[in-house]
């Protein structure tokens, strides 16, 4: 067995592991408890398990219109050093978008990008109502972070390779890498330098991050969690439980998003 | 510190399909079970989902005869279609055979007091333990749970793969009005807080460790288990000494 995973068992996290977790949300969700979703609780979970930074849309911001970004903009500036995050996007509002997108740069100290739920807002990835959106992020290289979902007429691999074909400057990230679709997830991975393949929902069944390892694309594979829905420590487990080695794991883990991170501030 | 695990939920075999590259034989899972030292695994063989339990249960049988650390599940079928042969159940504890799960969604029956009444009323009254498979889609639902509970309220249920996005609001209930009903630990572990928050509303002795290999990693039941936010007392009782005390209270024939 690896020394990277005698290390987390015996300490539970690593000091030279600084993990960036790139999928999160935080706050109560309709459709299942959620114990551990507030800012406070969230950040004193993150130490436990040595992750440095996450980056998150609060469920209210994406779920419940009349909010907006409010709950996103107070936890960043709660905690700065451990919270970075997406702004949300409702398609259905393109009144709240505009503004939005005019008042985005006042927040450069909050927001990475933007974050897209198509499946959940019935809108597809193409559709004109994400129009602004992606030309903003385009034009100022922003991460956009969608869900995308194998087979959905909403983000499944189609929509996506739409996008990706007329905005090369923005980073997409494939949240739940179009879970499912693998094969077109890689093909998608090794063709557009600007995607990269996030890992919540794919890390809870054996064989599929190996075959992105197998494919060589292990430079444009995220560590993401959907936390607070899932738990850090079962998803640091899993990705070690792959028998990746130790340079893999450390691009997956942090150093893959460091790059993004730093390339977009 | 140290713990020592049992993994309830664990399948060995070759799958028909396996897209995945998952399938595992008996000499890997060992191999992999010394590797994490998991001391000791509750399986089936996955024939006996996907073949024919009869058939299934023999091969199970064969494979963990000579594996002092492997104990074994049979499945069952509605006993009126004369499927399962009958010298199956006999020297079950010779056999190494701790539990019985049933596929009536693979299997296409229905699993309830018309069905099966005399056999649940058997397992309720010996104590074994029936392990459910709530995720697959092939074993039930939480609906059809609900209602088996209902008519065999003493049965023995170690609930398997609970389900992936966070299941307190299913499982809870169940906890709270049956007392011998079980949560093995593999998706608790996935959901963030599940396994400390039903720890504290209802104590470690109602969960079982289980990893769902070779679907899932072991390692990642092992490591949210071993740092989690409980007692170490409490980490013991999840990672053995909980199915140690289920397959001791076993009345075998």
């Amino acid at each position: 067995m690896n020394k990277i995973w005698n290390k987390f068992l015996k300490e539970g996290k690593l000091f030279d592991f600084p993990i960036i977790d790139i999928h999160c949300h935080m706050g109560f969700f309709y459709g299942s408890q959620m114990p551990y979703s507030s800012p406070e609780i969230m950040a004193k979970r993150m130490e436990k398990a040595g992750i440095k930074l996450i980056v998150f849309c609060h469920h209210y911001s994406l779920f419940f219109p009349e909010i907006g970004n409010k709950f996103n903009i107070e936890a960043v500036k709660k905690y700065p050093d451990k919270f970075k995050a997406y702004c949300a996007i409702n398609p259905n509002y393109q009144d709240t978008i505009k503004k939005d997108l005019e008042t985005f740069d006042k927040y450069s100290d909050i927001y990475v990008g933007f974050k897209l739920l198509p499946d959940y807002h019935r809108v597809s990835l193409s559709d004109y109502r994400y129009k602004k959106v992606f030309e903003f992020a385009n034009k100022n290289k922003l991460i956009v972070l969608t869900h995308t979902w194998g087979g959905s007429s909403y983000d499944g691999a189609e929509e996506v390779e739409k996008i990706i074909k007329k905005y090369r400057n923005l980073i997409l990230i494939l949240g739940h890498s179009i879970h499912g679709d693998w094969k077109k997830t890689i093909e998608i991975a090794k063709n557009y330098e600007n995607v990269y393949l996030e890992l919540t929902a794919v890390l809870d069944e054996r064989g599929i991050v190996e075959e992105f390892i197998e494919n060589g694309v292990s430079n444009k594979i995220l560590f993401g969690t959907d936390f607070p829905w899932f738990n850090h420590h079962y998803y640091i487990g899993a990705l070690i439980g792959t028998g990746i080695n130790e340079d893999a794991l450390r691009k997956i883990f942090y150093g893959n998003a460091m790059k993004l991170i730093k390339k977009e501030r | 510190m140290k713990i020592k695990f049992i993994d309830t939920n664990i399948w060995i075999g070759k799958l028909m399909n396996d897209k995945n590259k998952i399938s595992v034989t008996t000499d890997q899972l060992l191999k992999k079970m010394e590797e994490l030292n998991v001391e000791k695994a509750i399986v089936y063989h996955i024939s006996q989902r996907d073949v024919h339990p009869d058939f299934g249960n023999e091969v199970l049988i064969n494979e963990i005869s000579d594996k002092p650390n492997l104990y074994g599940i049979l499945t069952v079928l509605p006993f009126q279609t004369g499927e399962i042969r009958e010298n199956i159940f006999k020297n079950l504890k010779e056999k190494k055979i701790v539990g019985f799960n049933f596929f009536p969604k693979r299997h296409n029956y229905i699993l309830d007091k018309i069905t099966f009444g005399d056999f649940l009323s058997y397992l309720e009254d010996k104590r074994f333990p029936v392990f459910f498979d709530i995720l697959s889609g092939f074993s039930v639902d939480y609906k059809d749970l609900y209602l088996i509970l209902r008519d065999f309220p003493k049965l023995t249920c170690i609930l398997c793969n609970v389900g992936i996005w966070n299941t307190n609001r299913y499982t809870w209930p169940l906890l709270e009005k049956f007392e011998n009903v079980y949560l093995e630990s593999s998706l608790l572990s996935l959901s963030e807080g599940a396994i400390e928050e039903t720890v504290k509303r209802y104590g470690a002795d109602r969960i079982v460790f289980g990893s769902g290999f070779p679907e899932r990693y072991i390692e990642a039941s092992i490591l949210q288990i071993v740092h989690s936010d409980i007692s170490d007392n409490d980490k013991e009782k999840i990672c053995y000494k909980n199915i140690e005390r289920i397959i001791k209270e076993i009345k075998y024939e």
